[in-house]
């Protein structure tokens, strides 16, 4: 491919990438997710304060609220606007990703594809990540760019501020989420363990450059972690020892599967990518897991698109995991997935899997990238199926992209308006709505919601806030969808008094 | 040390065939942990089927149903983020009796508290913010189970907290229902069962450590004769026969802890991966695989034999190697 082609590309495909974590804003003018609310009030009162508390969860992770902040008072911009530095960050994500591909070895043309892979995935909504102002988002920059160093650090000699931004790039990381972090924690150990083997067949002499990586990351990570556990009360028994000795399990396993370069089960056959990529499917479209949303089943058209991904990121997997640190995030990104899958077919066991894929998408991406650069190999008839290839993921998806921009995570300016506006409450009514609204209303109106509950249970004195999407799709509770009958149905609905009606908003006493 | 990182290095080279060795070792031990672990796992819920098919011992409901039922105001507060149960008995102490709760210090009066033990991290020294109202701590419910995250308090101190609270009555439970006698009781039977297939498993596990020990016994001795010309190099070498023995003895423990560590992995995994696979099929509960006491003594156990009989059968070996 000629060098201009290559340029016209690489600059399409950073413009696509930067582009759709965007979507969320530019399509209905505000970010995606409730969680961005709390951030950004969080980072209004910083701002508007001077002081950092540390006492609820979304306070404890400082790298978002900070960023916002500091956003804030320099730009001197709007919340809403300011708050958009985090999905342009994530559209960001593409460039250390890119520079990772080259460092793999894959051509500039390969290199793109990778980038271009991880905005369209079909396999899951990238949207609703990216497009997110959310401590995960904030944190995936840096999950990329700590992969970067990590391979250059071992690629090249191991120098001091090279090390030192290893050492700062974690540090972010610790203080970004706890799940990124641990993401990150297996992934170190995981190539600690393979460049001690390396070391014991006299094939590497880095052990002592990963062991202190390792340790500079692992240090901070627990004492970070420890120290939330400990101020936070986390007593109740969401993540407790057996989680723990079955994630060990898992990731031994993951680990010791990719451990060999030859034979049945080797970094040659990985086969547990392929069985993780097929328990994301399932656990996405096959029922497994207990939710009130009903989950349609699979579609031939849907199994075509899956089909399509799993080959283009799968079927060449094997020669980028030739390099230990691909291999070592290959480890921690399949423990991830399969932990979440067999920590239970729970409502959180959904909302796990969910993230694991947010970490499984970069692996696929990087495998995506190794088979165009084996289909580039052969010739003009390898790069018209690998540009039909790409142009099929954009349309494959493209429907979970336009799922999610219409679906119950994204707000509207509309609403964010509507709460603006929306009058003061004399104290002493109680105001009830679904996720949505109990992350928004704080947020835009300063009242706190007391949760949700069908409306025959509710005081007759109560009021209760519907967004649009309620009366159209139904309520959000937690991260379950329920009927809006369920909730309001109409005839118990129209017993009560509309108080306040617009356009996004409406409120019954 | 250098001594043993050779011996390891060679290892992983290829050197020293050990790698039947370390098959060996993970796939009794993953059996061992994949048995144990599913069996226990599901011992304990049929423990649960016991609790269940016990008879009541206390009834709840939203009407009194005799004049002796105990009103009980209860409501749900969010602390710190998380759901907390309020409970305000009209008395304190027959609420207590009727669960039979243990108690640590005083019972709560106007303005205290007892707090679940579980929600000890929550406090603020001696005292407790509730719905933005301090409270002094009186003592704390150390059991049962299911009051652990409980806060009581008298019905007036639950007044002043402004929240929206449910009525219920407790009373204790008539006798067994309807009358019926089992014979023998399914309790009892859930409970027989469950022991004899557990202790008819640790028969079975007991056998396979016995397997394993005399397998890596063997292997290791043999490993030594396949790979004489390896050690013979150290010997002419002038390495220490002493030194020798301690080193694969040494080796033996690092060969045994690693094959160990993925036997536990592989148990886990596949058992978690077996529950789950007759989840999906066959629509039963998913049973994840517990972390025990008994699973860390089946692992040092399998470790201790296995170390033990390697290094035996290596130190033997590489005697009669040496001597000849």
């Amino acid at each position: 491919m000629g060098s201009i082609r290559v340029a016209f590309s690489m600059a399409f495909v950073f413009m696509a990438t930067l582009l759709v974590p965007l979507l969320p804003l530019l399509i209905n003018g505000a970010p995606f997710i409730g969680d961005s609310w709390v951030h950004l009030g969080l980072a209004r009162d910083v701002a508007a304060s001077g002081r950092y508390a540390l006492n609820a969860y979304n306070e404890r992770w400082p790298l978002i609220n900070l960023l916002l902040a500091f956003l804030m008072l320099v730009t001197r911009l709007p919340e809403l606007y300011v708050g958009q530095a985090v999905p342009f960050l994530a559209g960001l994500a593409g460039l250390p990703l890119y520079a990772l591909c080259r460092r793999l070895g894959l051509s500039r043309a390969s290199s793109i594809v990778p980038v271009l892979f991880l905005s369209f995935n079909p396999l899951y909504s990238y949207v609703t990540f990216s497009g997110a102002v959310m401590k995960e988002t904030a944190t995936h920059y840096l999950v990329i760019l700590m992969l970067l160093l990590t391979v250059s650090a071992l690629k090249d000699s191991p120098s001091k501020p090279r090390m030192a931004s290893l050492f700062l790039v974690s540090l972010g990381v610790v203080f970004g989420h706890h799940y990124a972090g641990l993401v990150i924690l297996l992934f170190l150990w995981a190539l600690a363990g393979y460049e001690l083997i390396g070391r014991l067949r006299g094939e590497s002499l880095r052990l002592h450059s990963v062991l202190s990586t390792a340790f500079g990351f692992t240090i901070p990570f627990s004492a970070w972690n420890l120290l939330n556990y400990l101020a936070l009360g986390a007593y109740f028994p969401i993540f407790n020892a057996t989680d723990g000795l079955l994630l060990l399990a898992i990731f031994i396993v993951a680990w010791t599967s990719l451990i060999s370069d030859g034979g049945p089960f080797s970094s040659k056959r990985p086969w547990l990518a392929p069985l993780a990529f097929l328990i994301a499917v399932m656990g996405l479209r096959g029922g497994l897991y207990i939710l009130a949303q009903p989950v349609e089943p699979i579609s031939i058209w849907e199994a075509r698109n899956y089909l399509v991904a799993a080959g283009f990121s799968l079927s060449s997997l094997s020669i980028g995991l030739k390099n230990q640190c691909l291999k070592a995030y290959a480890s921690a990104a399949v423990s991830m997935l399969l932990f979440a899958f067999l920590w239970g077919y729970t409502q959180l066991g959904f909302v796990l899997l969910i993230k694991s894929l947010h970490y499984f998408g970069p692996l696929l991406a990087v495998g995506a990238g190794f088979t165009a650069a084996a289909l580039l190999r052969r010739g003009n008839l390898g790069r018209i199926l690998m540009v039909a290839i790409l142009l099929f993921l954009v349309y494959a998806s493209s429907t979970g992209t336009t799922l999610a921009l219409n679906g119950l995570g994204a707000y509207s300016r509309g609403e964010v308006e509507a709460m603006r506006s929306f009058p003061s409450i004399s104290p002493g009514i109680r105001v009830y709505g679904d996720t949505r609204v109990s992350y928004l209303f704080p947020y835009a109106s300063g009242l706190t919601i007391s949760g949700l509950k069908p409306l025959r249970d509710m005081e007759h004195s109560s009021l209760i806030i519907l967004l649009k999407p309620n009366w159209e799709q139904g309520f959000l509770y937690d991260y379950d969808w329920v009927a809006k009958e369920t909730i309001a149905p109409d005839e118990q609905l129209l017993k009560r008094g509309r108080v306040y009606d617009s356009t996004y908003l409406q409120a019954w006493l | 040390m250098s001594l043993v990182m050779s011996l390891l290095s060679i290892a992983a080279r290829g050197g020293l065939k050990v790698s039947f060795i370390l098959l060996t070792i993970s796939l009794f031990t993953g059996l061992i942990v994949a048995v144990q672990s599913i069996s226990y796992s599901y011992a304990n819920e049929a423990l649960i089927l016991k609790e269940i098919s016990r008879s009541p011992k206390l009834a709840v409901s939203h009407k009194p149903r005799t004049g002796a039922s105990l009103r009980v105001e209860v409501a749900a507060v969010r602390l710190n983020g998380h759901i907390v149960i309020l409970v305000a008995p009209e008395d304190v102490e027959r609420y207590i009796a009727l669960h039979g709760s243990r108690v640590d210090d005083e019972y709560p009066g106007k303005g205290e508290i007892l707090v679940g033990e579980r929600l000890k991290p929550l406090l603020q020294g001696a005292g407790l913010t509730v719905q933005g109202k301090p409270l002094n701590v009186s003592g704390f419910i150390l059991a049962p189970i299911h009051l652990s995250s409980v806060i009581l308090l008298t019905s007036e101190t639950m007044r002043t907290l402004g929240v929206e609270t449910t009525t219920l009555y407790y009373e204790e439970a008539e006798g067994p229902g309807m009358g019926l006698t089992e014979a023998p009781s399914s309790a009892s039977l859930v409970r027989t069962v469950t022991e004899e297939v557990l202790n008819t498993l640790t028969l079975s596990t007991l056998l396979l450590y016995a397997i394993l020990a005399l397998t890596c016994m063997i292997q290791g001795y043999n490993v030594v004769h396949e790979s004489r010309r390896v050690l013979e190099i150290f010997s002419d070498l002038g390495a220490p026969r002493g030194r020798m023995t301690t080193s694969l003895c040494v080796a033996s423990l690092a060969m045994s802890g690693g094959s160990v560590a993925l036997g536990y992995a592989l148990g886990i995994t596949a058992s978690a991966f077996a529950s789950s696979i007759i989840s999906v099929t066959l629509g039963l509960p998913y049973i994840k695989p517990i972390a025990s006491l008994h699973l860390i003594y089946c692992l040092c156990l399998a470790f201790a034999t296995s170390s033990i009989a390697l290094a035996s059968g290596l130190v033997r070996g590489y005697s009669s190697v040496d001597g000849n």
